[in-house]
């Protein structure tokens, strides 16, 4: 498992590394965010390099660890020596943490940390049980997830193997797979606590960056951070071994920083060039999974329209060259490697029967019945309901003044959601069934931003701010 | 005004937290609580017949001969397609090997391996065959 921890740690460090050194960190606000992302880029990037080195004939084996672990190793150290020699050269740090003098904590800040704690323990006490009872994940990950990063690494330069078996979705995208056979070779064996512990660790990234967006010396931070593990579905989830926590990551992560960069340029920061990273997230977001495309138009558009808005044209580009690799490997995999519809959208998709679809009601009848069920029962023990609860509050705090960063969350939350809506009327499958299969996996993928949604006012702008005057 | 804000928004962070720790303290012992997953098992029985079946390429699996779409049915196949990899498992009689997993073979003779012959059996019921004719 050493090698394991080593092929985590190695693209997460250098990522971070890179991130100070190009000082793409410059409009986010909190430590613990840029932790979050440098977990998601690292372990999505390291894919995209994995993938490259397979399409050049490379097999997932020890030349394939050495030559990675090189690579990663490298960019951490020129990051580093980079980093070094412009703070050196006086150039100096301009990112907007840094200097509030911290209060000390109150009895009632320490209450809210240690109920924080035994929530997380819980979640991790059943992450951990889910995994002894089920090693292999759920029916999804073995039959599908792991199964593909089995044929990546056991299949030697016979990879493209995983696409024969029709029924696994040979189009879905690798981000997780790639991971997990990237590691394997790291461990050298396929054992079950890898795809296990790339859940977990996307899992702690979510909080992380939950709590992080929201401030970690305020006890709404941590507060949320409690809510958010609450949800036994969400926790189940983590320890499912399937792609919708990475997908949620991503999708939280992206909004995070799009939501600092604006808050930065109001309070006089230039944090343009966190958008790099703001469009690396959204774009892995698409190669971990097909509603990742949603992510992207989503916040291309909001992007290019932050950038039209302020006539800096730079700006989009800086979100551009972050999205080019993750697309460029999206569009030469979607065409070229797997040029395969979903499973879902397959079949029978005249023009007809889609406008039939769309516009008969009594698709529209069975959808939304079946939505409001899924949606009351979902949560676990003690939780169902709590995603209709979620998206009250989300409301709530977003039509009040203060709720300005909220509604563009609770926006995002709501066009993902158009687009299950949409995905589940044209189905060509049994509706009922995939209703069931999927509803809660993709609940799981907007939980986190609607509970940031929920919590999210502009309050959250104050310290920084206060660190702004304060060293001035 | 003011005091009564704060006293409600620390009431409502109060019931929030109580909550999340009795929700996440009944999932944790729901958890405990769960039965184990048969694909382990399954995986472990299928990664038995490695040994008689090349390396990589396409094998044959014999569907169920009744009751092929059955949960039951649909999981051992997708189980020995996982735990075959990088050997592509394909539900149809015809390639040079095939495998008959446990109840899939019709009792009374089945058909459907004519032409092939046993090369392996197991303690767990599942069988490999060659075809005699490549």
């Amino acid at each position: 498992m050493i090698g394991a921890a080593a092929g985590f740690l190695l693209p997460v460090a250098a990522v971070w590394l890179a991130i100070v050194a190009l000082r793409l960190h410059s409009g986010i606000r909190s430590r613990a965010v840029i932790a979050a992302v440098a977990i998601c880029i690292g372990l999505g990037v390291s894919s995209l390099t994995t993938t490259w080195l397979l399409a050049l004939g490379m097999s997932i084996g020890r030349v394939f660890v050495a030559i990675d672990a090189l690579l990663w190793t490298s960019i951490g150290a020129f990051a580093w020596w980079y980093d070094q020699r412009v703070t050196s050269g006086g150039r100096g740090r301009s990112v907007v943490m840094s200097t509030v003098p911290s209060r000390g904590l109150t009895t009632a800040d320490w209450l809210v940390r240690g109920v924080f704690g035994i929530v997380a323990v819980a979640a991790v006490v059943s992450a951990l049980s889910a995994f002894m009872a089920a090693p292999h994940g759920e029916w999804d990950s073995w039959a599908v997830w792991n199964q593909k990063a089995r044929f990546l690494y056991l299949g030697d330069t016979g990879w493209r193997a995983l696409f024969a078996i029709d029924w696994s979705n040979p189009g879905h995208p690798l981000l997780v797979p790639m991971t997990v056979a990237r590691l394997w070779a790291y461990t050298g064996a396929e054992s079950t606590i890898v795809p296990a512990t790339v859940g977990v660790v996307f899992g702690g990234a979510i909080v992380s960056a939950v709590i992080g967006a929201l401030d970690t010396r305020s006890a709404r931070a941590w507060i949320a951070g409690s809510v958010l593990l609450a949800a036994g579905t969400f926790v189940q989830q983590v320890a499912s071994q399937q792609a919708d926590v990475p997908f949620a990551c991503f999708l939280v992560a992206t909004l995070i920083v799009l939501r600092d960069v604006a808050m930065s340029k109001r309070e006089g920061h230039e944090g343009s060039r966190s958008l790099l990273l703001a469009g690396t997230l959204a774009t892995l977001a698409a190669w971990t999974k097909n509603e990742g495309l949603v992510v992207v138009v989503g916040t291309a558009s909001l992007v290019g329209w932050m950038a039209l808005r302020d006539a800096r044209p730079y700006r989009a580009a800086w979100w551009m060259v972050g999205a080019a690799p993750a697309m460029m490997t999206l569009v030469w995999f979607k065409l070229l490697v797997a040029p395969v519809a979903p499973g879902y959208l397959a079949e029978g998709s005249t023009g007809g029967l889609l406008l039939e679809r769309f516009f008969g009601a009594d698709r529209h009848a069975i959808v939304g019945a079946l939505l409001w069920q899924y949606a009351s029962a979902w949560g676990g023990p003690l939780a169902n309901g709590v995603v209709l609860l979620g998206l009250v509050a989300a409301t709530l705090v977003a039509v009040t003044r203060a709720g300005r960063s909220g509604r563009a969350m609770l926006g995002a939350v709501g066009v993902l959601i158009a687009s299950y809506y949409v995905v589940y009327l044209q189905t060509s499958m049994e509706v009922e069934w995939l209703m069931m299969t999927t509803f809660d996996r993709l609940m799981v993928q907007i939980w986190p931003t609607l509970v940031l949604a929920a919590f999210l006012t502009q309050r959250e702008s104050a310290p920084a701010a206060a660190a702004e005057a304060g060293g001035r | 005004m003011a005091r009564v804000r704060d006293w409600g928004r620390s009431a409502l962070g109060c019931a929030l937290l109580a909550w999340s720790l009795l929700a996440a303290i009944s999932t944790a012992r729901d958890g405990l609580s769960r039965e184990p997953d048969p694909i382990a098992g399954l995986e472990a029985e299928f990664r038995a017949l490695v040994f008689d079946l090349p390396p990589s390429g396409v094998i044959g699996y014999l569907e169920r001969h009744s009751d092929a779409g059955t949960d039951d049915a649909v999981r051992m196949y997708f189980a020995a397609q996982y735990a075959l990899v990088p050997r592509i498992v394909v539900g149809r009689v015809g390639p040079e090997f095939l495998i008959a997993a446990r109840g899939t073979e019709d009792p009374g003779g089945d058909t459907r391996l004519d032409g092939y012959h046993l090369i392996a059996g197991f303690p767990s019921g599942h069988r490999v065959y060659r075809r005699l004719v490549p």
